[in-house]
């Protein structure tokens, strides 16, 4: 335990106090944070574009063969209609128009045509959307309904309740988003701890430490404690990836016009939670000890690098078989998939947000990921033992299979 | 005297083909033991068997009564192939190893900053120890494998790549070791230096003992000859006629 303990304090330690690590954690929330102020200006500049039409004052032509368009409308934003579409064209490139639209006889099959003239890359984008407005809110007078227009629009509210064969009521649709996250973070896992596993378990043999750190202590308390250490530090670079979210929508929900977005409405479906977290627990083990595995096994990480790839690939193949597993999740393939530990994970959770993985499967699934995990971390554990001296070549599977006296 | 170290009937063989045969040899409590031979002949394999780094195919390899298990008998390793982490701090890979092997993590800063201090290494100890030149890692390589006071200390051609202040202090480190009475396995290729510290030695050639006893004994064997020319005897030093000419 006093080993495990030491190994687990040095490997986390040591990587808290990068700077790499630092750099590398919250590359993935200021990434957030810009993406969250382009959408946030992204919003305010579609408002503005909305709001211009009200006082957009600049003059523009048009022509109408589609016979939509409302001539108060078109004019109360500043529009004159005309006869020929080449005049309007001309008139803007001499500079004695600003800006021409061309409305098509049908515009729901063919492009609205928009000359303008050239202000700035922002500016330019107006045309388009007061082109498009006069349209749209021509049709709206012509519909004379807001009731009807918003119908139209799709902005219609539909509350549907399914039920299942004895009757109750089905929460499948409401508690699919927490399934769907849990989804999210095993390839989170994926895609975040494949490398550090890798380096984890080489970084001995390119040091040449490996004769010293074995001699002083157990190759499987210092495997387990390297794993264990690469969990919690992937616990903290969620925590730092999430933190900004969390702080995002507690303070800036209304800016960033989530406020529709309606949290209220998921259902935590206890059976779908429990079986989702212990999957996904699970599956996370099974791929960190794989991954393990071929690290002790190789002589480097970059000569890992190979079967890395077939170690992350496999959590993410199941994706392609998506279609087939929400709507068939009965049929052999798929069963195969749900039960096969190294696309079990994934499977087993696509499975669960949809509503179609009964207890019985997710307990199965959970014990096979759990079992699974075990032999490869004894699987890690012995290459970590018999490659630590395998300074050149990848340790073969027939050696690591092979019982010893 | 007792034996610490007892290797029976080890037999060591990678992909069927058999390197070390039939291999016997004891060392006792207290005494230094000269493992000789030249490059490839299983010193290094004989010593990765006897600390449990590799599995032996066959036959027993005993410290202390039993196959070598990290947190029993203390064992300070200096292995041929060397190092340490490069990307931490000197003082927390030293503090570190103390911990793995044994110590508790005040007596192993208080030993580190010690011995970084008689090594002129104080203000390095917060540096990373791959910013030390060559000479200092050794210094701290050195520091690492007696830390714990070791009751067996195993150097494996300890001053390949030493350069001389650091195998001055290395030959003080095993002189000092000798007077507490701590059990030393020593490789080398240097026969001078093994016949001035080594109490027995155990050539191997081909994996097999060629020659095992006292220094005196073996040399006596030899017709008086020095370990040097008993070991040119051994493996036999090719005439220089036997290259030919360059033309």
């Amino acid at each position: 335990m006093s080993t495990f303990r030491t190994v687990l304090e040095f490997e986390v330690t040591r990587t808290l106090k990068k700077r790499a690590f630092w750099i590398g954690a919250l590359a993935v929330p200021v990434l957030i944070i810009v993406i969250g102020l382009i959408q946030f200006l992204g919003s305010q500049s579609a408002q503005d574009a909305e709001a211009q039409l009200g006082d957009s004052r600049f003059a523009f032509l048009y022509v109408d063969e589609s016979g939509l368009v409302d001539a108060s409308v078109a004019s109360g934003a500043g529009g004159t209609p005309i006869d020929s579409p080449e005049a309007g064209v001309e008139a803007v490139r001499s500079g004695s128009a600003e800006a021409f639209f061309h409305y098509p006889a049908d515009p729901a099959t063919e492009a609205i045509e928009v000359a303008g003239r050239h202000v700035n890359a922002f500016d330019d984008g107006r045309y388009g959307a007061v082109a498009s407005a006069v349209l749209t809110e021509s049709v709206r007078a012509e519909i004379g309904s807001d009731e009807l227009v918003s119908i139209i629009q799709g902005g219609t509210r539909v509350d549907a309740v399914t039920y299942l064969p004895d009757g109750s009521v089905s929460n499948v649709l409401a508690a699919m988003p927490v399934g769907i996250v849990l989804l999210a973070l095993l390839f989170l896992a994926v895609v975040l701890l494949g490398n550090p596993v890798l380096i984890a378990t080489t970084e001995e043999k390119e040091n040449r430490v490996a004769e010293i750190l074995l001699t002083s202590a157990r190759p499987n308390a210092v495997i387990a404690a390297k794993l264990v250490a690469l969990g919690i530090v992937g616990l903290v670079q969620v925590g730092v990836i999430l933190a900004p979210v969390v702080l995002g929508w507690l303070l800036l929900r209304d800016q960033l016009r989530l406020g529709e977005l309606d949290l209220s409405s998921i259902v935590f479906d206890p059976q779908l939670v429990t079986l989702g977290v212990l999957i996904l627990l699970a599956g996370i083990a099974l791929y960190i000890a794989s991954l393990a595995a071929v690290g002790a096994a190789a002589p480097s990480a970059k000569d890992a690098g190979g079967f890395t790839f077939i170690a992350i690939m496999l959590p993410l193949a199941p994706l392609y078989a998506a279609a087939l597993i929400v709507s068939q999740p009965d049929s052999p393939i798929v069963q195969a998939l749900t039960f096969f530990p190294f696309t079990a994970g994934t499977t087993a959770l696509l499975r669960n947000a949809v509503g179609s993985l009964d207890l019985w499967e997710g307990v199965v699934v959970i014990a096979v990921l759990a079992v699974a995990a075990a032999l490869m971390l004894a699987l890690a554990a012995r290459a970590f033992r018999r490659g630590a001296l395998e300074y050149e070549r990848m340790l073969g599977l027939r050696e690591l299979l092979r019982r010893r006296r | 005297m007792t034996a610490l170290v007892e290797v029976r009937g080890y037999r060591q063989a990678f992909g069927g083909r058999t390197v070390i045969d039939r291999l016997e040899f004891d060392v006792a409590r207290g005494e230094t033991f000269g493992l000789l031979g030249s490059n490839g002949s299983g010193k290094t394999t004989t010593l990765r068997a006897l600390l449990g780094l590799i599995e032996p195919s066959e036959g027993r390899l005993t410290i202390a009564g039993s196959r070598y298990r990290p947190g029993g008998v203390r064992v300070g390793y200096l292995p041929e192939e060397r190092g340490l982490y490069k990307r931490e701090p000197v003082i927390d890979v030293m503090v570190y190893f103390g911990r793995l092997k044994g110590l508790s993590r005040e007596a192993a800063a208080r030993w580190s900053h010690e011995w970084l201090e008689r090594m002129d290494l104080a203000e390095k100890a917060k540096l990373a120890l791959g910013k030390l030149s060559g000479g200092q890692q050794q210094k701290v390589q050195l520091g690492v494998t007696i830390m714990d006071d070791p009751e067996l200390l195993i150097l494996d051609e300890p001053t390949k790549g030493f350069d001389p202040v650091n195998q001055r202090i290395l030959m003080d480190i095993v002189a000092k070791q000798q007077a507490k009475g701590t059990t030393l396995i020593l490789v080398s290729h240097d026969m001078g230096q093994v016949e001035r510290l080594a109490d027995r030695i155990l050539l191997l050639k081909d994996g097999r003992a060629r020659a095992y006893g006292r220094v005196a004994d073996v040399r006596a064997e030899f017709g008086g000859k020095s370990l040097n020319d008993v070991f040119l005897d051994v493996y036999g030093a090719p005439a220089v006629g036997e290259f030919g000419e360059v033309a």
